[in-house]
C-alpha cells in the first residue's frame, strides 16, 4: 500500500481526471520491456474490459473509462471490435458532455462511413444538432465530418443547413466543413445553397471565412467556370488581409493570417488558369502578396510558394508581362534565394517552385543563370534523398533532345544507387527512362545514348521483382527489340543489336514468334560480323527451344555458318544443328530463365576435389604452386649513397631533338607505359612518321632524364632510338590530362621528398652493358612509378580545383536547350 | 487533403493516430511502422518532407514531419496541400497543445490522448484545415473543458491554477518520499520540448 502512494498522487494522474485503472494500465504498457510483455498486458486488459462492459448496469462514467482504454488499445493496433457497439451506446446514452464527446470520439475512431453501426447514430446526431448547447452541436458536427454517409444525408441535411446560420461562429465553421465533406459524396444535394455560400464570403469572422474558402476551393477545382465572378470579392478579401484588417491573433509569426492568404491565392490561381482577363486582374495582386511575404519573417515561405504556384498558372500573356522585368523586379528571382539557402527545407521549396514552372519561363526575364544551374547539379549529389528525388523529377521535366544524354546518365546512375527496397521509386525511374528513350530515338548513333539503353535493358531484366509489372516491361522490351532488329542493321550500333538479340532470346514468348522474326534473324546472319553472328545463332537456338519446332530454312542458313572462319561461329552453328534435332537435350541445356540471381563462382574449384583425391591415391604428384618471385626485389633495397653527377645536358638537349625516343619501347613494361602515357595507349599500334614532338612531351622526357645517371641516359636514348622507328603519330593528340601532369613536374622537383626517392632506387653501375640496361630499366620503372604517384596526388589536388569548370560544363549540358521549342518531340 | 495525423515517439510507439480515410487496422500499423522507419533515419538537417513510397499511396502522397524532443509529429497529405503550409500547421498544433497543457510533454499526450484528439479536431476536420488561430483553438478547448469538469470528474482538481499547484505538490512529494518509484516512463519521457517556441524549422 505504501508503495502505491506516490503513484496515486502522481501529478499526471491527479490532473487527468481518469480512473486509477486507466492510469495503471497505461503506465504498465508504457513500461513494458518487450513487445511480448506489452501483448500480454493489452490482451489481459481487453479480456477484462470485455467482461466489464457486458455487465448489465454500469454507470456511464465507468463506461467512459472503459471506452477510453479501448481507444488506447486500438491505437496500439489491437482488435477491439467487440467494443464498437459499446462506443455507439455511450454516444447514445451519454448524460454529460464529456461522456458524449468520448462517445463520439470513439465512434469516429472505430467506425467508418460504411460501417453498419454508424446508422445507429442517426437519432443521436439529430438530437444533438437540435440541442441548445452549442458544444453538443459542435460535437455532433465533428463526428458527422467523419461518419457522414449516403443514408444519413436526408436525416441531417436540414439541421446542418440551419447550423450555417448559427449565432456561434465555431458552429458555422464546422457546418461548412460538413458541407465540404458532403460535396465529395453528393455534390448535387447542395446546389440550392450556392447563394448562401457566396453570402458567407462576406462573413466577418475570419475562421469561418477560412473554412468557406476551403469549400470554394473544392467547388472551383470541380468547375472553375461557374465561379469566375468571385474574383473581385477574393481580391478585396486579400487586400484586407494584407492591410491587416484581421485581428492580430490570426497573425502567425508576424504574418497576417497566412492560411487565409494561401487559400485565396490558390483559388485565384485556379480561376485564372487559361483566362487572360482574370489573369491580368489577379496577377499584380499576387506579385504584391509575394513581395509582402518576401519582406516578412521566415514564416511566410508557404505564401511565397503558393504565389509562385499561382503565377505559374496565369495566362501566358500576363505571365510574360510579370516576368519580363529586371532581375530584382522579377518575382521568380525569389527562387534563387531559396536554392542558395543552406536550409534543406528552403532548398526543397526552391526545387519545388522550379518544378511548378514550365522550363520555358526559366530562361525568360534575366533571372536564370549559371548560378542556379550549378546549384541544381549540386543537389544531385545531396545526401538528402528527398532533395535528390526532387532534382530527378526536375531533370525529367526539362529533358529535351539536346540534353537527353546527360539526363539519361543521371537517371541511370540514380537507378543504380537507389536502395533495392524502394520498389516504387525504382519503377517510376524505369518508366521514365523507357519513356525518354522512346521519345528521343534520334540520338541512336550516339555512343553515350547506346550505353544508356544498354544499362536500361540490363536493369529492366534485373530490377523489377513483382511478377505482373515485370511481365509488362518485358513485353515492351521485346517489341522494342524486334523494332531495332527490323530497322536497317547498318544504322544500329553493335551494342544495341546484341542487346536486342539477347532480350529477344530471353523474353520472347512462343506465341509471338513468327516467321518474320525468324527470317529477319536469318538475314542478319549474312550481314553481320562474327560476334553478332554467334549471338544470332544462340538467339535462334533459344527461340527454337521455345517453339519446339525448327523450320528447315533456318537449319540451312545456320549450316552455311559451319564453314565460317571464326571458331566460335563454327562451334555454335554445329551445336545448333545437333540440338535442333533433339529437343529433349535442348530443353535440358536451355531452361527457361527463371531467376535472375547472380550465380557465384566457385573459385577454389572444389567440385574437382574428388578428382584430385583419386589422382593422388593413384600415385600422382601433389600440385606444387610455382613460387612467383620478383627478380628486382633486392634492387630496391640497395641504396646508392654517393651523390649523382650533375647531368651534363641542357634541359632540351639537341641530340634528343634529332633522334627522338619513343615511349613505345617494347622493353618498357605495360604498366610503365601506362604511367608514361596516361590515356594514350593508341601509340602501341600506330607506326609512321608524323610531326615533331611537342614541347610538353619533351619537357616530360627531359625531366625524367634529369633523374638518371648521365651515362645511362645516353645509352637509353640511343638504344631507344636504334631499336625502333620513332613514333610521332599521336603527338597531335596530347590530351589535357597529360599536359597537366607535365606542367606539374617543376613543382614536384621542388619538394624534398621527391629528391629522396630519386636518390634511392638505383643500383650502382657495376655490371655488364646489357645487364646494366635492364637494371636501369627496372629501376627507372620504379622511379617513374613513384613519380607518377606523386604526380597523381598533385594532379588530384588540382583536379579538385578544376571541379568547378567541370561542374559548369555538366550544368550547361543539362540545361542546353531548356525552354526552347524542342525538335525532338 | 490531409490523409492522416500520426504522433509517435523516438522508439516508434504510437501516441496519437488519426486517419481521415478508411483504412483497416492492420494497414494502419504497417503504415505507422513504415513512416517511423523512414523518418527516424533522417538526420536533423535533412528537409522535413518525404515523398510517398508504394505503401503510402504513391506519387501524390507526401509526408511532412517535425521532430520535437521525444516525439515525431507526422502529417500525411495528398498533393493538393502545400508542404510548407502543413509544416507551419504542425507548429500551430504543437503550440496549441503547449498552451492547453502548459509546457506539454509526452506524458500529457499519453494520459490525455482523448483531449489531444479534441484539440486535433479543432485544427483539422474531415481532412481539411479548419482553424489555424491558436487562441481560437485554445479557447474552444477550454470552453469544453470547463463543462467536462462540471459534468463530474471525481478525482479532478479543477481549475488550471490548482492543477499546476497539484503538479508541483506531486512532484515534490515524489521527490521527498521515494525516488525508486519515479518510474522509468516518467524519467525518460517527461522532458518537455526544449526547442519549442519560435522553432519554425527555418533557422539556418
Amino acid at each position: 500500500m505504501n508503495s502505491r502512494l506516490p503513484t496515486i498522487l502522481n501529478t499526471t494522474y491527479l490532473t487527468s481526471g481518469l480512473s486509477r485503472g486507466f492510469f495503471e494500465f497505461v503506465t504498465r504498457v508504457g513500461e513494458a520491456r518487450s513487445k511480448q510483455e506489452e501483448d500480454r498486458y493489452v490482451s489481459q486488459e481487453i479480456v477484462s474490459l470485455k467482461t466489464k462492459l457486458n455487465h448489465p448496469d454500469i454507470s456511464s462514467r465507468k463506461i467512459r473509462d472503459y471506452i477510453t482504454r479501448l481507444i488506447y488499445c486500438e491505437m496500439l493496433g489491437y482488435n477491439v471490435e467487440f467494443g464498437h457497439i459499446h462506443a455507439v451506446k455511450l454516444a447514445q446514452s451519454a448524460k454529460g458532455l464529456w461522456d458524449k464527446r468520448i462517445g463520439y470520439l470513439a465512434c469516429s475512431l472505430f467506425l467508418h462511413e460504411t460501417h453498419e453501426l454508424s446508422i445507429m447514430l442517426i437519432n443521436t446526431l439529430q438530437k444533438d444538432l437540435k440541442s441548445s448547447n452549442y458544444l453538443e452541436v459542435c460535437a455532433a458536427l465533428t463526428a458527422l465530418c467523419h461518419l457522414l454517409n449516403k443514408d444519413m444525408i436526408p436525416a441531417v441535411f436540414g439541421l446542418v443547413e440551419e447550423a450555417l446560420s448559427h449565432p456561434k461562429d465555431i458552429v458555422r465553421k464546422k457546418a461548412v466543413m460538413v458541407f465540404s465533406r458532403l460535396f465529395h459524396d453528393a455534390p448535387d444535394t447542395m446546389i440550392h445553397l450556392d447563394e448562401k455560400f457566396r453570402q458567407m464570403l462576406t462573413e466577418r469572422d475570419p475562421s469561418v471565412l477560412g473554412s468557406i474558402l476551403c469549400l470554394f476551393l473544392e467547388f472551383i477545382k470541380a468547375d472553375p467556370n461557374k465561379f469566375k465572378d468571385l474574383v473581385p470579392s477574393l481580391i478585396s478579401i486579400l487586400e484586407q488581409v494584407l492591410d491587416r484588417w484581421l485581428p492580430r491573433s490570426y497573425d502567425y509569426h508576424g504574418v497576417p493570417a497566412p492560411w487565409i492568404q494561401i487559400k485565396i491565392i490558390e483559388n485565384m490561381g485556379l480561376l485564372a488558369r487559361d483566362d487572360e482577363k482574370i489573369s491580368s486582374e489577379v496577377g499584380p495582386l499576387i506579385v504584391h502578396t509575394l513581395r509582402k511575404a518576401e519582406n516578412g519573417v521566415d514564416a511566410a515561405y508557404a505564401i511565397i510558394f503558393e504565389c509562385i504556384r499561382a503565377i505559374s498558372r496565369l495566362h501566358p500573356q500576363t505571365l510574360s508581362t510579370i516576368i519580363h522585368k529586371s532581375p530584382n523586379l522579377n518575382p521568380l528571382n525569389v527562387i534563387t534565394r531559396f536554392l542558395k539557402s543552406n536550409n534543406h527545407n528552403l532548398k526543397y521549396l526552391g526545387l519545388t517552385c522550379l518544378s511548378e514552372i514550365d522550363p520555358m519561363w526559366w530562361i525568360e526575364g534575366e533571372w536564370w543563370g549559371e548560378e542556379q544551374m550549378n546549384i541544381i547539379v549540386d543537389c544531385l549529389e545531396e545526401r538528402d534523398d528527398t532533395l535528390k528525388r526532387k532534382t530527378l523529377d526536375l531533370l525529367y521535366a526539362m529533358v529535351n533532345s539536346q540534353n537527353v544524354v546527360v539526363v539519361m546518365e543521371h537517371m541511370i546512375n540514380a537507378l543504380r544507387t537507389i536502395s533495392t527496397t524502394d520498389e516504387f521509386s525504382r519503377l517510376l525511374l524505369v518508366n521514365r527512362i523507357v519513356e525518354i528513350s522512346g521519345k528521343y530515338p534520334l540520338n541512336l548513333q550516339n555512343k553515350d545514348y547506346d550505353k544508356a539503353v544498354d544499362s536500361t535493358f540490363l536493369i529492366i531484366s534485373k530490377s523489377i521483382e513483382s511478377k505482373e509489372k515485370s511481365e509488362e516491361i518485358r513485353q515492351y522490351a521485346v517489341s522494342e527489340a524486334i523494332k531495332i532488329l527490323e530497322s536497317d542493321i547498318n544504322n544500329t550500333t553493335k551494342n544495341l543489336t546484341s542487346w536486342a538479340l539477347r532480350i529477344l532470346g530471353e523474353f520472347v514468348k512462343s506465341t509471338e514468334l513468327q516467321e518474320k522474326i525468324y527470317n529477319r534473324l536469318c538475314d542478319l546472319l549474312t550481314q553481320v560480323d562474327y560476334e553478332i553472328q554467334a549471338q544470332v545463332i544462340t538467339t535462334l537456338l533459344k527461340c527454337v527451344s521455345k517453339m519446339k519446332y525448327c523450320p528447315d530454312n533456318i537449319i540451312e542458313c545456320v549450316a552455311k555458318c559451319c564453314q565460317s572462319s571464326s571458331g566460335d561461329v563454327k562451334q555454335r552453328s554445329r551445336e545448333f544443328i545437333i540440338l535442333s534435332k533433339d529437343f529433349v537435350l535442348l530443353d535440358k541445356i536451355i531452361k527457361p530463365y527463371e531467376n535472375f540471381d547472380d550465380f557465384t563462382i566457385d573459385e577454389s574449384l572444389s567440385f574437382l576435389d574428388n578428382f584430385v583425391e583419386n589422382a593422388l591415391k593413384n600415385g600422382a604428384k601433389p600440385y606444387n604452386r610455382i613460387p612467383i618471385t620478383r627478380e628486382d626485389t633486392n634492387a630496391a633495397t640497395e641504396i646508392r649513397y654517393e651523390a649523382y653527377e650533375k647531368p651534363n645536358m641542357t634541359y632540351f638537349p639537341k641530340q634528343i631533338m634529332t633522334s627522338l625516343p619513343t615511349y613505345d619501347d617494347s622493353r618498357l613494361s605495360e604498366s610503365d607505359r601506362d604511367v608514361l602515357l596516361p590515356n594514350d595507349r593508341s601509340n602501341q599500334s600506330s607506326r609512321g612518321v608524323g610531326p615533331p614532338v611537342t614541347p610538353g612531351q619533351l619537357a616530360w622526357f627531359g625531366v625524367t632524364q634529369e633523374h638518371l645517371p648521365p651515362e645511362n641516359v645516353h645509352e637509353h636514348t640511343s638504344l631507344l632510338a636504334d631499336s625502333q622507328e620513332p613514333n610521332y603519330n599521336d603527338y597531335e593528340e596530347i590530351d589535357s590530362n597529360r599536359q597537366s601532369v607535365i606542367s606539374l613536374i617543376p613543382k614536384m622537383k621542388l619538394q624534398p621528398s621527391t629528391q629522396s626517392w630519386s636518390r634511392a632506387g638505383y643500383k650502382p653501375v657495376n655490371s655488364t652493358e646489357s645487364d646494366k640496361f635492364i637494371k636501369y630499366n627496372t629501376s627507372n620503372t620504379r622511379s617513374s612509378l613513384r613519380s607518377s604517384d606523386k604526380v597523381l596526388s598533385i594532379a588530384s589536388v588540382t583536379s579538385k580545383t578544376t571541379m568547378t569548370p567541370e561542374k559548369e560544363k555538366l550544368a550547361s549540358a543539362l540545361f542546353s536547350g531548356v525552354g526552347t521549342s524542342d525538335p525532338g518531340q | 487533403m490531409i490523409k492522416s495525423v500520426l504522433i509517435f515517439n523516438n522508439h516508434g510507439k504510437p501516441r496519437i493516430t488519426k486517419f481521415y480515410q478508411q483504412i483497416d487496422i492492420g494497414t494502419q500499423q504497417a503504415l505507422l511502422q513504415e513512416i517511423y522507419s523512414l523518418v527516424s533515419k533522417r538526420p536533423e538537417t535533412a528537409c522535413n518532407f518525404l515523398e510517398g513510397s508504394q505503401m503510402l499511396g504513391g506519387k501524390d502522397t507526401r509526408v511532412i514531419y517535425r521532430h520535437y524532443a521525444t516525439l515525431y509529429f507526422v502529417f500525411v497529405v495528398d498533393e493538393s496541400e502545400s508542404e510548407l503550409g502543413i509544416l507551419d500547421l504542425i507548429q500551430v498544433f504543437v503550440e496549441s497543445l503547449d498552451r492547453c497543457f502548459e509546457n506539454v510533454c509526452e506524458l500529457d499526450l499519453i494520459f490525455h490522448f482523448d483531449e489531444v484528439h479534441h484539440i486535433l479536431s479543432e485544427v483539422i476536420s474531415g481532412g481539411m484545415v479548419l482553424e489555424t488561430n491558436i487562441s481560437e483553438i485554445v479557447s474552444a478547448y477550454s470552453e469544453a473543458n470547463k463543462l467536462k469538469k462540471r459534468s463530474g470528474a471525481i478525482a479532478t482538481i479543477s481549475g488550471s491554477g490548482a492543477g499546476a499547484v497539484a503538479r508541483d505538490l506531486g512532484a515534490n512529494f515524489a521527490n521527498t518520499v521515494t525516488s525508486t518509484l519515479q518510474n522509468t516512463l516518467q524519467t525518460t519521457v517527461s522532458a518537455t520540448f526544449p526547442t519549442f517556441r519560435r522553432n519554425t524549422g527555418f533557422n539556418t
